[in-house]
């Protein structure tokens, strides 16, 4: 029989994961990382339970948000002459190194 | 051998025999990203200047030790971050690190919620959204640095690992606390009971 990381056996129902079980599981929740059964067990336990609900909520805000938080950012105007020098250095230092 | 990433490999094989077009040609599609990456990071753009060269630099260095393991985008990444660190730390800003549970306080010990606690829920709006930001610049530096390269656009969880040298199961429980704790510092900031703690 395969064990479904939400058998909570503490609660009145085996099979319904506890609270916390819930938010630690969102993550993998969210990047659609469980099983289809322990989604249906977390889904039943969210819809059955007010406080995981709004907590799920919140949690998908901080998930969305941090998902858009880095941008590719415009460079410095003179990042093509930054860049030049760098491998122009670089170029200096093999030489030095193949001669010695 | 052929490698998932073998474009990367012959990228890099091109630079490390000295081609300063191959060179010019990477930091091209990476430079951009990463200074986004490094600002974010650091908070300053003209240090994050500073230590993307020092990475583009570093990068140049080790490009023979390439080894297409991972796609050349995280092992460059890899070499940012450490140049991340030292930078905070010649200005004195030590990295923290913290891998601790934010949320424990609020179960019983059957992992049922603790009577009395309450949750309001959010109207996600511009000013939510601000304040769970300024909760992402609180995190310790493990957890912002998994939460940002995370949310690099088609970073894969298992390249992100291996930036941070961890295991994917320890990186995914990194992200999870990292999640937990702006939830639990955005919802202080935001509920019923929060002292203006942002204006």
């Amino acid at each position: 029989m395969v064990m479904s990381k939400f058998e909570c056996p503490e609660s009145g129902n085996p099979l319904m994961p506890s609270c916390q079980l819930v938010s630690d599981t969102l993550s993998d929740y969210l990047e659609e990382q469980l099983s289809d059964a322990d989604r249906i067990l977390l889904e039943e336990h969210l819809h059955a339970c007010g406080l995981c609900m709004v907590y799920l909520d919140q949690f998908r805000t901080v998930y969305r948000t941090a998902a858009g938080e880095v941008d590719c950012a415009d460079l410095p105007s003179d990042f093509e002459q930054v860049m030049g020098r760098v491998i122009q250095k670089w170029q200096s230092e093999r030489q030095s190194d193949s001669q010695e | 051998m052929e490698t998932a990433h073998q474009e990367d490999l012959d990228l890099a094989g091109r630079v490390a025999a000295g081609d300063e077009a191959a060179a010019a040609e990477l930091f091209r599609a990476l430079s951009g990203e990463m200074f986004g990456y490094a600002r974010k990071m650091i908070g300053d753009p003209v240090l994050a200047e500073d230590v993307l060269q020092e990475a583009m630099l570093g990068i140049l260095r080790g490009i023979e030790k390439f080894d297409g393991r991972v796609s050349l985008r995280a092992w460059g990444y890899g070499i940012l971050r450490h140049k991340i660190v030292d930078a905070l730390r010649k200005r004195g800003r030590e990295p923290i690190v913290s891998g601790s549970d934010p949320e424990s306080d609020d179960y019983r010990e059957d992992g049922h919620w603790k009577e009395g606690v309450t949750l309001e829920p959010w109207n996600e709006n511009a000013e939510v959204v601000d304040v769970v930001r300024q909760c992402m610049d609180t995190l310790p530096h493990n957890q912002r640095e998994a939460l940002f390269l995370r949310a690099l656009d088609g970073m894969p969880a298992k390249e992100v690992a291996a930036v941070l040298d961890m295991s994917y199961a320890n990186l995914r429980q990194v992200l999870h606390r990292a999640r937990q704790a702006v939830r639990r510092c955005a919802d202080q900031a935001l509920g019923p009971n929060s002292t203006e703690a942002w204006s």
